[in-house]
Formats: C-alpha cells, sequence, structure tokens
C-alpha cells in the first residue's frame, strides 16, 4: 500500500527503545496468538549498536543454526527495515499451521511455501508495528516482504544505522528481531 | 446459484488461508496473485464479492479497486479488503473509493468469514452428495433457558432419541456455545429477561454458523404477545409449556427436515409394514401422509407388492386417520399392491359409524395378514376356525 505520508505536520518526539519495545511486543504477540496460535513472550535483554547480534546458536550437530529470515522495510517519517529470525524448523511448523498442511506438504513445497509463509508472517508484524507507530507520528509506508535463509551473525547493517536486537521465546524456541532504523 | 469468490493477494499464504476459511460453505473461490490478474479474472469470472489485498508487486489493491469501480460491468461487485494498514486515514482512503468492508491482518479466519457473510449470503456445505438426516442421526440440540427444570425436562424427554441436548442459561454463553460448535437446532425461553430471547435471534440470524439453524421460542400459553413478537421476527416456532413432548419432537424432526419414516414404515423381503403410533397428531399425519406414496414406490421397485397397515395401536378413530388411510389406499390401489389391515376392536366398531370406513376389515394377528396376502401356511388352528 502507498501510503501518502502526512505532510505539514510536526516531526516527531525522537523513536526510544520506550517507544519501540511495548508496540514491537504487542505486534509479535498479536500476529503469533491470531495466526499461529501459539504463545511468545520477550526474554532477555534488548542488545542495541552494530555488534549487537547475540551468539548465533549451535545445532547439535554442530552446524550453526540456520534461520528463514523475512524482512519488510519502512518508508517515511520512520525508514528502516525489520527482520524477522525464525528458526527452519519452526519457520515449517509455522506454515504448516498457517495453511493446515500436513507436514509432507511442506517438505514437498519446502522453499517456496515456507518462504511465502515467514514472508506474511513478516509482513504481519510489521503492519501492526507501523500502525501503533503512526498513532505516536511515525507514519510510513511498507514495502513487499523479502525472504532469505541465513545464519544469525551473516547480516552486518550500515553505519548510521540503529539497530535493535530482541530475542523472544515461543514454547522454548528462539525467535530474534531485529529492528535497523536510519537516521 | 452457488458463490464465487475471487481473492487478489500476492501470498499464495493469504489465498490458502482464505481458502481453508471458506471451505465449510458451498462458494467457489477463484485466486489471483496480483491487481491486474484480479482485474482480468474479474470480468471473466464476475464473483459474487473480491477480497482484496492492498500491498502487491504490479498492480497493489487501491489501484485494482478503483479500475474496478470505474468498470461499468465490475463497478458492483462488493470488494472487501484485507489490509495490514489499519489506521483511520487509510481506512478513511480505501472507504471513499468504494469498499463495502475491510479486514485488519493479523485476521481470524472468523472474522473474515463473518464480514464476508454480511455481504453474501453464506450457505453451509453438505458433504457430497446431500445425505437426508434420519430421525436415528445424532444431532445437538441448545436449550437456553434460565430455569434448569426446563432443561432437565427437555433432556429427559429425548433420553430416547440419539440428540443430546446442552442446556445454557443465558444468551452469552449460548453465543459462545454456537461459536465453538454450532447446535443443529436452537431453542430459547421467551421469558429470559430484558427481552435476551429476541437479541440473542438477531445475534444468531446476523452469524453465518448459525444464520440457517432453526430456531424455537418457548413460553407459557397466556404469553401471547411473546409469541407474536417471535412470530413476526422469524422464530421457526413457538413452543408452549406445559412442554408437550410428542408435539416438541415432531416440530424438531419437520424443522431439521429429518426422514422420519423408519417410525411408521419397514420393509422385509416380501412385505411392506406400515404402523401408526397410539397418538396420532396432526403432525404425524401430515408426516406419514408425505411418506405414503414415496416409501409404497420404493417397495414396488424393491419387487415387493404386499403391505400390511398396522392400526392396531390406536384408540379409535378420527376424520384426519381416514383421509390418511383412504390416501394409503388409493396408493396400493394405483401401484398394484395387495394389502391387509391390523386393528383391533375399538377401531372396528369405530369404522361402522363412517360411510367411508363400513366396510374395511381388520385382522388381529401379523400371521394372519400374511396368510390373507399369501405369505405364509394357515396353521392348522387358524385353518378349523376359518372353516367353522
Amino acid at each position: 500500500m502507498q501510503t501518502a505520508v502526512p505532510s505539514g505536520l510536526p516531526d516527531p518526539a525522537p523513536l526510544t527503545e520506550a517507544i519501540i519495545q511495548p508496540r514491537l511486543i504487542r505486534a509479535l504477540k498479536d500476529v503469533f496468538r491470531i495466526m499461529l496460535r501459539r504463545p511468545i513472550e520477550i526474554c532477555g535483554d534488548t542488545h542495541q549498536g552494530l555488534d549487537a547480534v547475540p551468539a548465533a546458536e549451535e545445532a547439535p550437530d554442530g552446524i550453526t543454526r540456520m534461520y528463514v529470515l523475512g524482512r519488510v522495510g519502512f518508508s517515511g517519517r520512520m525508514n528502516g527495515e525489520l527482520h524477522l529470525y525464525l528458526p527452519e524448523d519452526f519457520a515449517a511448523a509455522c506454515t504448516r499451521q498457517l495453511l493446515r498442511a500436513s507436514d509432507s506438504y511442506t517438505k514437498r513445497t519446502a522453499d517456496t511455501t515456507v518462504s511465502d509463509a515467514v514472508g506474511e508472517i513478516t509482513n504481519m508484524v510489521a503492519g501492526v508495528f507501523k500502525n501503533a507507530l503512526a498513532a505516536s507520528g511515525y507514519t510510513c509506508r511498507l514495502t513487499l516482504p523479502k525472504v532469505l535463509r541465513c545464519r544469525v551473525s551473516m547480516l552486518e547493517p550500515a553505519v548510521g544505522t540503529s539497530r535493535y536486537v530482541y530475542q523472544f521465546d515461543s514454547s522454548g524456541v528462539r525467535i530474534l528481531v531485529e529492528l535497523l532504523l536510519k537516521a | 446459484m452457488r458463490n464465487k469468490i475471487l481473492t487478489v493477494d500476492d501470498s499464495k499464504t493469504v489465498r490458502v488461508i482464505v481458502k481453508n476459511a471458506f471451505r465449510p460453505f458451498d462458494c467457489e473461490i477463484v485466486e489471483a496473485a496480483n491487481g491486474v490478474e484480479g482485474l482480468a479474472l474479474a470480468g471473466k469470472e464476475l464473483p459474487n464479492l473480491i477480497l482484496l489485498d492492498v500491498t502487491m508487486p504490479v498492480m497493489d489493491g487501491v489501484e485494482m479497486l478503483t479500475k474496478l469501480k470505474s468498470d461499468a460491468q465490475l463497478k458492483g461487485i462488493p470488494v472487501l479488503m484485507l489490509t495490514a494498514e489499519g489506521g483511520r486515514d487509510h481506512v478513511i482512503k480505501i472507504a471513499k473509493i468504494g469498499v463495502r468492508d475491510y479486514v485488519v491482518k493479523p485476521f481470524k479466519e472468523e472474522v473474515l468469514v463473518e464480514k464476508a457473510g454480511r455481504i453474501i449470503e453464506l450457505k453451509p456445505l453438505s458433504d457430497g452428495v446431500v445425505k437426508i438426516k434420519s430421525i436415528s442421526d445424532p444431532a445437538v440440540i441448545l436449550v437456553v433457558d434460565d430455569k434448569p427444570a426446563i432443561i432437565e425436562q427437555i433432556k429427559n424427554g429425548f433420553k430416547h432419541t440419539p440428540w443430546t441436548v446442552h442446556g445454557v442459561a443465558t444468551s452469552e454463553e449460548a453465543m459462545d456455545c454456537c461459536t465453538l460448535s454450532p447446535p443443529d437446532l436452537i431453542i430459547i425461553s421467551l421469558s429470559l429477561p430484558d427481552e435476551a430471547a429476541f437479541s440473542l435471534h438477531r445475534a444468531l440470524r446476523s452469524s453465518v454458523k448459525t444464520k440457517f439453524t432453526p430456531v424455537f421460542g418457548l413460553v407459557v400459553k397466556t404469553e401471547m404477545a411473546a409469541q407474536q413478537q417471535a412470530q413476526m421476527v422469524g422464530f421457526a416456532t413457538v413452543i408452549t409449556k406445559p412442554i408437550d413432548m410428542v408435539d416438541l419432537e415432531g416440530r424438531i424432526a419437520k424443522a431439521m427436515n429429518l426422514d422420519t419414516s423408519q417410525r411408521y414404515f419397514s420393509f422385509d423381503d416380501s412385505l411392506l409394514m406400515m404402523k401408526l403410533p397410539d397418538n396420532c397428531t396432526n403432525i404425524v399425519l401430515a408426516e406419514v401422509t408425505n411418506y405414503v406414496k414415496p416409501r409404497f414406490s420404493e417397495a414396488v421397485d424393491a419387487g415387493i407388492n404386499k403391505a400390511v397397515i398396522d392400526l392396531r395401536a390406536l384408540k379409535g378413530l378420527h376424520i384426519g386417520i381416514i383421509k390418511l388411510l383412504v390416501h394409503t389406499m388409493l396408493v396400493c390401489r394405483d401401484l398394484g399392491i395387495n394389502y391387509a389391515l391390523l386393528g383391533n376392536v375399538q377401531l372396528a366398531n369405530d369404522c361402522r359409524g363412517f360411510e367411508d370406513t363400513k366396510n374395511w376389515q381388520f385382522l388381529d394377528s401379523l400371521e394372519k395378514a400374511r396368510i390373507n396376502l399369501g405369505l405364509g401356511q394357515k396353521p392348522a388352528a387358524a385353518e378349523a376356525e376359518a372353516q367353522a
């Protein structure tokens, strides 16, 4: 949706952790409760700064765990990107839940189905977060979601970007949400 | 005619969610992945409703909506917007272009179906070929009454049936029950405080899940105003207290369109049995009358051309029963079925009092009826009795 950003309005107060965190938690909780029927709680401290990414989890076989990463951009009074990291097997489970599909279905259609579902989950999280921020004056528009598979430590933000990393727990599964906000 | 819903969304996930949401209803879902495809399909399929995403590549939802509304052929198709943009300004903007309603993502399937159901008629889907439910099939009846004794009476009254009766005291509990698992029929006390029965009826009618569920009112005989109001607003029927359970059972069977014929008709390899119960109410007579021709025809199709009409349970004769029996005899004559009547002394005496029935002959046992129809050996005693 190409929402026009209202012009002539006073600049909103600078975005702070106090503004971001509760809205992001709300967004995650809404999407997980309504679409995935799974509980989710924030856990651990917020990590801020360029070196904020927490240590990548080690998979049982010693290989760094793979995540499906959903990315949605914001542009307007707030510019940046929201990244949602879901462990691969968890992403497949969420896809099955969303589509009411069997295990074999997600195995057969593997990457495309799971990617599409993670893209939509990320889009919904970003949408709820954006709507909540719009009420505080941060009107912006969303980009189409993009999805890729990666290890958590892969992406490096550009210099001059504020980075917030939040860890969530959904029934023992660690989920990461990364928010990159341009100055 | 079957409703057609066009879902336009670049996310296959959302299109599958939409498909799953409408799977229990008699409608066809067609899909498009962007506004261009959506417009083309709308022109080709002329759907009854379009579910339109906002953020899409190639052509987004707002552009498609604008083009749709400027097309004389398509502008009348109602559009329900599915959007991640829940802000007031955004909603006003899309409302101005002409959407009927919108659903903000994330959304519950029930909410989507509910909103779609306000725009088009969504009929629950029967499983494949329509199977006529019979009186011996399980069914769930929800009774909404703040008097536990009434709920208990209805539960006890239907113990002989395969029906399950759930009782709740308030309309809120009733709505919870219906949301969780819609019953087959609902009985509401019209005496619930604050006219709750009528507001509950409105809520049930506006919910897709219970839109077509028969709803009965329940009230004391003297509450004429409530009975009239219930009839006016569309209660299927009003049951008066004290409850006549036989009458209620008949009305439920009728409202749920149950096949009750097995109560009155049975077959074996050589004979069709039609049996009337002792309490031949008008509902019973109407039911049996409707079944006579199809059941006797069915017998002929199965190679059976003999019937026994068992009236031994009747305690007397009245014009309704006579009409039914005359109708049955005519059907037998037309279909070439030989029949025998089983009756009792009281019935035989009553028959002598009517011109149409004075010549009717009754036998007193099935065995004699079978012999009379040429289906069995005459026992020695019976033969001797006949000769005497």
